[in-house]
């Protein structure tokens, strides 16, 4: 045996399993020609290396989304030989669980079963009889419960011999199969209402609902504006006071604090002194956006939002605003991809794949990209206008929110294809397994760090090359008319719109020496904000939706900001 | 009836499911078939989701696939 499969329908624990069974280092990968990730890692059976996968959940082998048609795949490529299928089960839903099984069970595979959730079982009134069905269905059936780790240790003895089952269910119609094999091996007995299920009730409740879901999203944004601002304050603005930027002095003193070096390096000294907003040096500014500016919020946005994914909270609130995406062609739970969004762009748009047809993911995409600052702009742009309050930063997100809702309703009308309704699970509350939370923030985070880093540090030197080769002046002089007749702003503003095909936040962070009023700093934030995603997310757009695809996005971007903003400038 | 029209909190059996293989299939995949007892929980206001138990899964369902999914009360 070379490789175990976790195979099983979403929300059955499967990612907990494989935290457990898995040692720390975890690729997230995707399938070839898609943008679907799953991820892998290594495990030991009989002292030998062997790779888990675990693809994303799945119902049925006749996918229905490109996410479901991933998991069939990595399921049909596997060697027979070489691969066994765990299949984790969650026990609260034997009957409807059993389904995938069969179908699993009807492969050549050899095949364990998990009966994970375990623990949840009791109090909700339900008694499986393990051994019974591992007898009926003729291969393991152990009892797991992901968060303490019960059974895991079962599992991994019972995968240093597998055989393939040989149940074979015939002619027989499956859901009459399992109704047997459930009749035969579960007890249903009357239980009370728990306060957690009162909960879950209320929360998709169409009145209690709402104010439930405004307490979470307000609870939500004063815990990561918390964690963000703590990490800034505590850690990451004192280590680069105290000890970077006397660093970075030093070698400032060594290029005699000018020249070509210096300038690339360390950037323009502001009163004899390093500014991190304003030097604009790669190792000044360009090492501070991404690392002091960003990422505290970038680790505290995703640990929540994280937390709220695990906990089950997400899928409420999609039914909850079902009515309002659907003004824009999608269903409800496209708020996924947009609240992904507000981290990072790129797995916004990554996340759009949860969309059963093109014509949804066409929309949810742009969008997203047109109307969802990520993290790293958000911070940028409360630096400039939270100065300002509400009176500063609320035209920029009401607009947002306006440009989201106009165009997607024109997209909705116009994009052929069909919008279909939400069909989901909506799983139990339940506590998340901190271990593979942390796993899935650390995924995140780097992913931010390896692709976010390299084009911030890139960009800097970029602007700085332009400036050094009197680039950006040239271009001043051609567009800086046009930008100042239609935006308001002044002609060195180009610069900004250019950097930012690269990185947002650094294009935002370049308004900062420019003292521009409120006015200006609003228009130049939404425009920034829409006119065209940063280089990371236009490369996965781009093979997500296809070069046709892409091109009328760019264009309605394009277009529809410079329009934004135009309105925006006269009534500022 | 149709699941819209039928009452929440009471036990309800599906009688037929009039929508095409394909539709037919994805609400099989979570349980929603033929002969099956379910209960409405809740509807949201202007044709939004409808949310059901079965079993011990809870499942939204979108108003237009909710029209096609015919239900009797089960009775005592």
């Amino acid at each position: 045996m070379k490789k175990i499969l976790l195979m099983g329908n979403p929300n059955v624990g499967k990612s907990a399993i494989f935290t457990r069974l898995t040692s720390i280092r975890v690729i997230a990968s995707n399938y070839p020609g898609t943008t679907v990730e799953f991820t892998r890692g290594n495990t030991k059976i009989n002292s030998k290396n062997v790779e888990v996968i675990d693809p994303p959940g799945t119902y049925s082998l006749e996918p229905t989304t490109p996410a479901e048609r991933v998991a069939t795949k990595l399921l049909e490529e596997s060697d027979l030989k070489e691969t066994v299928i765990v299949n984790v089960v969650d026990s609260t839903n034997l009957e409807r669980n059993l389904n995938l099984t069969l179908q699993l069970l009807s492969t050549d595979f050899p095949v364990i079963v998990l009966l994970n959730f375990w623990d949840e079982i009791r109090h909700r009134g339900i008694k499986i009889n393990a051994e019974k069905l591992s007898e009926l269905l003729k291969i393991k059936a152990i009892p797991t419960v992901g968060i303490t780790g019960l059974g895991i240790q079962e599992l991994r003895e019972s995968l240093k011999e597998v055989e393939k089952s040989d149940f074979n269910i015939g002619k027989e119609d499956p859901w009459s199969a399992i109704g047997k094999i459930v009749q035969e091996t579960q007890v249903l007995q009357h239980h009370h209402h728990t306060f957690l299920e009162s909960l879950e009730d209320a929360s998709t409740h169409p009145i209690a609902g709402f104010p439930i879901a405004l307490l979470v999203l307000l609870f939500s944004f004063t815990i990561i504006r918390f964690i963000g601002e703590g990490l800034i304050r505590w850690v990451f603005e004192p280590f680069f006071v105290n000890i970077w930027a006397p660093f970075l002095m030093r070698i400032s003193s060594l290029l005699n604090h000018s020249g070509f070096w210096h300038n690339i390096l360390i950037g323009k000294l502001v009163n004899h002194e390093i500014d991190f907003f304003q030097s604009f040096g790669i190792l000044s500014t360009g090492l501070f956006i991404p690392i002091a500016a960003v990422l505290p919020y970038i680790i505290s946005f995703y640990l929540l939002l994280s937390f709220l994914e695990d906990s089950g909270y997400l899928p409420r609130l999609a039914v909850l605003l079902d009515r309002l995406t659907h003004q824009v062609g999608i269903h409800g739970m496209g708020i996924i991809p947009m609240l992904l969004g507000l981290g990072c762009n790129v797995p916004g748009a990554l996340a759009t794949r949860i969309m059963e047809t093109r014509k949804e993911r066409f929309i949810a995409a742009t969008i997203m990209a047109i109307s969802v600052p990520c993290m790293a702009q958000i911070a940028m742009i409360f630096g400039l206008l939270g100065k300002y309050g509400f009176r500063g930063l609320a035209p920029v997100a009401g607009t947002l929110f306006i440009v989201w809702l106009v165009l997607g309703k024109i997209m909705s009308k116009f994009v052929s294809g069909e919008s279909p309704e939400i069909f989901t699970e909506i799983p139990p509350y339940r506590l998340p397994y901190f271990k593979s939370l942390l796993k899935k923030v650390w995924m995140r985070i780097r992913w931010f760090l390896k692709e976010a880093l390299p084009f911030v540090l890139i960009g800097v030197l970029i602007v700085n090359l332009l400036y050094v080769f009197g680039i950006i002046n040239f271009l001043s002089q051609i567009f800086g008319p046009f930008i100042s007749k239609i935006l308001g702003l002044p002609p060195e503003a180009i610069a900004a719109l250019l950097i930012g095909f690269l990185r947002k936040d650094v294009a935002v962070g370049m308004l900062a020496p420019l003292s521009l009023s409120m006015g200006q700093l609003i228009t130049a934030s939404v425009v920034l904000a829409m006119y065209f995603p940063c280089v990371a997310t236009f490369v996965v757009l781009f093979r997500e939706l296809g070069f046709l695809d892409m091109l009328k996005s760019t264009i309605i971007m394009i277009t529809s900001a410079f329009f934004v903003g135009w309105i925006l400038n006269l009534i500022y | 009836m149709n699941l819209i029209q039928a009452k929440s909190n009471v036990d309800l059996i599906i009688k037929s499911i009039s929508r095409g293989r394909r539709g037919r299939e994805r609400l099989m995949n979570m349980g929603i078939r033929e002969g099956v007892i379910i209960r409405k929980l809740s509807q949201q206001p202007f044709r939004g989701p409808i949310i059901l138990k079965i079993g011990n899964s809870t499942v939204a369902v979108g108003w237009r696939m909710a029209e096609f999914i015919l239900v009797e009360e089960a009775g005592e």
